[in-house]
């Protein structure tokens, strides 16, 4: 039985409790991905639980027009990541302000510099990165959720790779 | 197996360090619960809709006398006797929308039923906003076959909240009659008991006779067996402004609509709470609707998706239709939705909205019982040391609220039943109730917390382990109940 991390809030029984009603438990179900998501596209912890507060928000309102329960997820991820690329919030924590944990300084220099990396991405190639290798969608789903056309979708991929390429590359 | 070329590298990088760091920023991004009760302000705080769940609200300890009770439907609308004991709003989260019958819902299965003390029988999909239901009539036997079938498959009496398995947080939730009793804790930290295999297996049972109750309803069980579609007598009409953030699909001028009784939208029905969310909402009869629905249809008011013209009544529930100021752009958005019969009615769930707002502001749960430990103990997140009785570290120390609730729970690492006695005496002083629980020692204490945050405290000492349960605000238990939770308590031990 180990403890929580220090600066690591245990969520377990918050889980719990939420799940306790339909909407506690579509936050609860949905919540870890998509706070996930949007951090990464927004590097804003701030920016990021307000774009998932609102777009759980939109969501749950308009979840009756969603007819094909499959497709909840992608479709509450593409508003999750429209919504954090658009966020321009109060941007109170930003990853460079944040301590890493173990595990990130267990990364050493490489994860120091991938993150430096992923950090000099526009908020729209970090979205076709995290939504194409993060969460494993295809470039044409990717595309279709950014509401881009498939090569450019590509092309932000191609851009985002040379560039940690080349950050990559001056550090070793 | 080939080689990656050097874009699969990067790739395989990428996929690395983004799932790492996703974890660090998760970490430190506000939890589940707190988020799921920002979202639930935001939307005015609805328990309608509930899935994921099983809720049973019908108090069923007075099988016995209302078997012996004749009830005729004929008479009119029935009052179950305990229809008391669900008074709305005073068990926030078991009275919210519990009639005074039986209300299932079931989601793994898409499942629901209502049964009013009418004897009206609905059911169908949950979570579509209370369309697509049908209608059936029992008479008082049915009611009663009803009842005492749920009986047999769901001992416990009272309300109470039973989530499947589907998730990691699946677990047992237990409201009793007099409150709200949570359990907390479980192996891996999950700390949530498991829904036992006898349990699953009594849902199930449940649910697969509830499917076919024509096959076990005997025929003077029913006045009309003969489902018909449910078309519901009371509207609920929400209005919220959504800013100028919201969806953009732009619609008419709200300043050019007036609502059927008079008002406009920032006067009509009532402000739902929090105040801050900018929302009211009003419960309408069916004409009501109709007419506002042709007020929409001349006004040119759409709701997401659909043409312009008028939507039948029959269609109308769980629509949402957009208004766009047209000076300051500000999106406006009125949902249309249909009640079942147990649904309170809006002015109910605005009070009781507003009670869970206030409680929020509660300075008996405004601290982390957490760190009120003892004098002498030390604590951290997650452990805390008390001294002066051996060493025992406290682990898993929770302590979470919400929904005008509080739960605080932590165990000990393994430890003697004699050390368990000696920390329940430490904690509570004189205990209140100290029993044997099959075969474990109980410890009930109204008051574990300073006097100032005084809330009840169970502590159930079963070798090796040392629980403590605290919840706040304050209830009454009975004693029945306390055991029943104790032994619930102790089936969900994981083994050391």
């Amino acid at each position: 039985m180990g403890r929580t991390a220090p600066g690591l809030r245990d969520r377990s029984a918050e889980s719990a409790l939420a799940a306790t009603d339909a909407l506690g438990a579509f936050v609860s179900e949905h919540y870890p991905r998509l706070v996930r998501l949007a951090a990464l596209v927004c590097r804003s912890v701030d920016e990021a639980e307000d774009a998932v507060q609102s777009s759980l928000e939109r969501a749950w309102r308009n979840r009756a027009s969603l007819k094909d329960a499959a497709k909840l997820r992608p479709w509450l991820d593409r508003i999750v990541v429209r919504e954090a690329i658009r966020a321009k919030g109060r941007r109170l924590t930003t990853v460079d302000e944040i301590h890493l944990n173990d595990r990130g300084e267990e990364q050493g220099q490489d994860g120091a510099g991938l993150r430096i990396a992923f950090g000099q991405l526009s908020k729209e190639q970090r979205a076709a990165v995290v939504l194409h290798l993060y969460m494993g969608y295809s470039v044409t789903d990717t595309a279709a959720m950014l509401g881009a056309p498939s090569e450019t979708i590509r092309s932000r991929l191609r851009l985002a790779r040379e560039r940690l390429r080349h950050l990559l590359a001056e550090e070793g | 197996m080939n080689p990656m070329n050097d874009d699969q590298r990067i790739d395989e990088a990428l996929r690395h360090f983004l799932k790492a760091h996703a974890e660090d920023l998760a970490g430190l991004a506000v939890g589940e619960f707190e988020m799921a009760d920002r979202v639930r302000a935001r939307v005015g705080g609805r328990h309608m809709d509930r899935r994921m769940v099983l809720l049973v609200a019908a108090a069923l300890l007075l099988i016995a006398s209302m078997a012996a009770t004749a009830f005729a439907v004929a008479s009119g609308r029935l009052r179950l006797p305990w229809a008391s004991e669900f008074t709305p709003g005073a068990y926030p989260s078991c009275g919210y929308d519990a009639p005074p019958g039986l209300v299932l819902y079931y989601d793994d299965h898409d499942f629901l039923v209502t049964l009013d003390s009418s004897g009206r029988l609905i059911r169908g999909t949950n979570g579509e906003g209370n369309v697509n239901l049908t209608i059936r009539t029992l008479t008082a036997r049915g009611i009663g076959a009803m009842i005492d079938e749920v009986q047999k498959t769901l001992p416990v009496s009272g309300c109470h909240t039973i989530s499947v398995p589907g998730g990691q947080d699946h677990g047992l939730y237990l409201e009793t009659r007099s409150g709200v009793v949570g359990m907390s804790w479980g192996p891996n930290r999950t700390t949530v008991r498991p829904t036992s295999p006898a349990e699953l297996a009594a849902i199930n049972v449940l649910q697969a006779r509830l499917d076919d109750v024509a096959s076990w309803m005997p025929a003077d069980g029913w006045v009309d067996a003969t489902p018909q579609a449910y078309l519901p007598d009371r509207w609920d009409i929400g209005i919220l402004l959504i800013g100028t953030d919201g969806p953009k699909a732009p619609g008419p001028d709200p300043a050019a609509l007036t609502m059927p009784d008079g008002s406009d939208v920032g006067s009509f029905g009532t402000v739902f709470p929090p105040a801050s969310a900018r929302e009211r909402c009003g419960t309408v009869t069916p004409a009501f609707v109709s007419d506002l629905l042709d007020r929409f249809a001349v006004l040119g008011v759409q709701h997401d998706g659909s043409e312009l013209g008028k939507v039948e009544l029959a269609d109308a529930s769980n629509r949402d239709w957009a208004l766009t100021d047209h000076v300051t752009g500000e999106g406006v958005q009125i949902d249309i939705r249909g009640l079942r019969p147990h649904d309170a009615d809006c002015v109910t769930r605005a009070q009781i909205a507003q009670t869970q707002s206030d409680a929020h502001t509660d300075p008996r749960i405004a601290v982390n019982p957490c760190n009120l430990l003892p004098a002498g103990a030390s604590s951290s997140q997650g452990e805390n040391q008390l001294t002066g009785i051996g060493t025992v570290g406290f682990r898993d120390c929770q302590y979470f609220q919400g929904n005008n609730m509080a739960i605080l729970s932590w165990r000990s690492q393994p430890t003697s039943p004699v050390d368990g006695r000696r920390i329940a005496h430490e904690l509570f002083g004189t205990a209140l109730v100290e029993k044997e629980v099959d075969g474990h020692e109980a410890f009930l204490n109204a008051c574990f917390e300073p006097a100032a945050a005084c809330s009840p405290a169970i502590a159930i000492s079963a070798d090796p382990y040392f629980f403590v349960i605290s919840v706040s605000p304050p209830f009454t238990a009975d004693r029945t109940e306390i055991e029943t939770l104790g032994r619930l308590m102790i089936e969900g031990l994981p083994q050391p």
